[in-house]
């Protein structure tokens, strides 16, 4: 269940050099802004052309569409759907036990029936996360999830994404050096246009 | 002047019935085609609205007229006649009213956010369902709006109808046809009511779509 990922993304006037295995468990991923962390997700995700090899699970998803390559997305604005409800926002990735639990989990079930333009941004944002942990995917990519969370909620979603995904292989952009050493099993900054692997520790950054 | 009322709304809703579901394609192909084939099928779409309508109507007539290219063999093997009928007559309201259809709803499909549909497709939704669940609802305001004003278009089209379609009382007289016939037979009053009428009806749709706008912008 391991992501393999060397090649060149492209986006506007970025360019940016990956090479990068991540494992199952969280590899954070940190860097300035504008370095290009989403790009990298983007380019995973196939909404960015990508040159060069992409596989996971041995599985190579270059050429595939981005609903074949079995992910779940949480882009770093939340991109919920305004004129749907909460409900309809999880209803076509899982079934009814699933959503209960996901939005009991998420402070989300008193908004079942809610459209999403009328929501805060940080109930947008959990809601965000729990379309991408709907389907229960392999592969996570998590850009920034929990940006418009308090510091305590912050925490427990992080928990909660570590427990309910476990065993699958997460990517999790992140500004935030508590939550990435918190959060992180493995590291990987983005710098200079290049995505490389840390070995070590996180080290405070600018 | 019911009668040419109701022959004219029955006319603008068979004209509508073609043309929504084609302009709409065509303005989702358009939304998301790149290349040469996309500025082709753009200017096509574009032909009907800076040709002369008795110009468009002249080249139904050479496609469609009962020697036409289509229309003989329509005629000959299912008996199909379009001149001098109620469909001629929407058929010629179509074509006219196209562009404002197709190029009303590119817009619309435009004006979606790409983030919504990216995120819909990345987080495994197929396109079709995309289309369903994200795309379609937010165009939706947009669809209406370019719907409404190709009915204005369909309901008050002149040119290509008498062109190809003809004058025809009770099958093909719409109500910009009975204004100008009345006004070639000096029946003033007749043209008066009939202008009237046209204009009620046109106000009524354009203060209703103007309505609906700022109610849609505000919630």
């Amino acid at each position: 269940m391991s992501l393999v990922i060397r090649g060149i993304a492209q986006a506007g006037g970025t360019t940016l050099d990956i090479d990068l295995e991540a494992h199952p468990g969280v590899t954070v991923i940190t860097g300035a802004s504008a370095a290009g962390k989403t790009l990298l997700l983007r380019a995973i995700a196939g909404l960015h052309p990508f040159e060069g090899t992409l596989t996971f699970d041995g599985r190579e998803l270059g050429a595939l569409d981005p609903n074949e390559r079995g992910l779940g997305y949480a882009p770093q604005e939340p991109a919920t759907w305004p004129h749907l409800s909460v409900s309809s926002h999880l209803s076509p990735f899982a079934d009814r036990t699933r959503i209960d639990a996901l939005v009991l989990a998420l402070d989300l079930a008193s908004l079942l029936t809610r459209k999403t333009n009328v929501l805060s941004g940080g109930e947008r944002q959990r809601l965000s996360i729990a379309r991408a942990l709907a389907r229960k995917p392999k592969l996570l990519l998590l850009d920034e999830p929990t940006g418009a969370l308090d510091r305590a909620t912050r925490e427990r979603v992080g928990d909660l994404i570590k427990r309910d995904a476990v065993g699958a292989t997460i990517l999790f952009v992140t500004h935030d050096l508590t939550e990435a050493r918190r959060m992180g099993d493995a590291f990987a900054v983005v710098e200079s246009g290049k995505v490389r692997a840390e070995v070590r520790d996180l080290e405070p950054r600018d | 002047m019911s009668d040419v009322l109701w022959l004219s709304l029955g006319v603008t809703a068979l004209a509508l019935a073609l043309v929504v579901p084609v302009g709409g394609a065509m303005g989702w192909w358009l939304s998301r085609a790149r290349g040469p084939l996309r500025a082709v099928l753009d200017a096509c779409v574009l032909v009907p609205l800076v040709l002369p309508p008795s110009v468009t109507g002249y080249y139904l007539l050479v496609l469609f007229g009962a020697e036409g290219v289509l229309g003989a063999p329509l005629k000959s093997a299912l008996g199909v006649r379009l001149v001098f009928t109620p469909v001629g007559a929407a058929l010629a309201a179509s074509v006219v009213s196209l562009p404002l259809m197709a190029k009303g709803a590119e817009a619309a499909f435009l004006r979606v956010d790409r983030a919504l549909v990216e995120v819909a497709r990345a987080n495994g939704l197929r396109a079709f369902a995309t289309f369903r669940l994200v795309t379609l609802p937010l165009a939706i305001p947009g669809l209406a709006v370019a719907t409404t004003l190709t009915a204005i278009r369909a309901f008050g089209e002149f040119g290509a109808t008498w062109t190809f379609a003809g004058y025809a009382e009770g099958r093909t007289s719409t109500a910009p046809l009975e204004l100008y016939v009345a006004l070639q037979s000096g029946d003033d009053a007749r043209a008066d009511r009939l202008a009237l009428v046209m204009t009620a009806v046109s106000a009524t749709v354009a203060i209703a779509l103007g309505i609906w706008g700022r109610r849609t912008r505000s919630s």
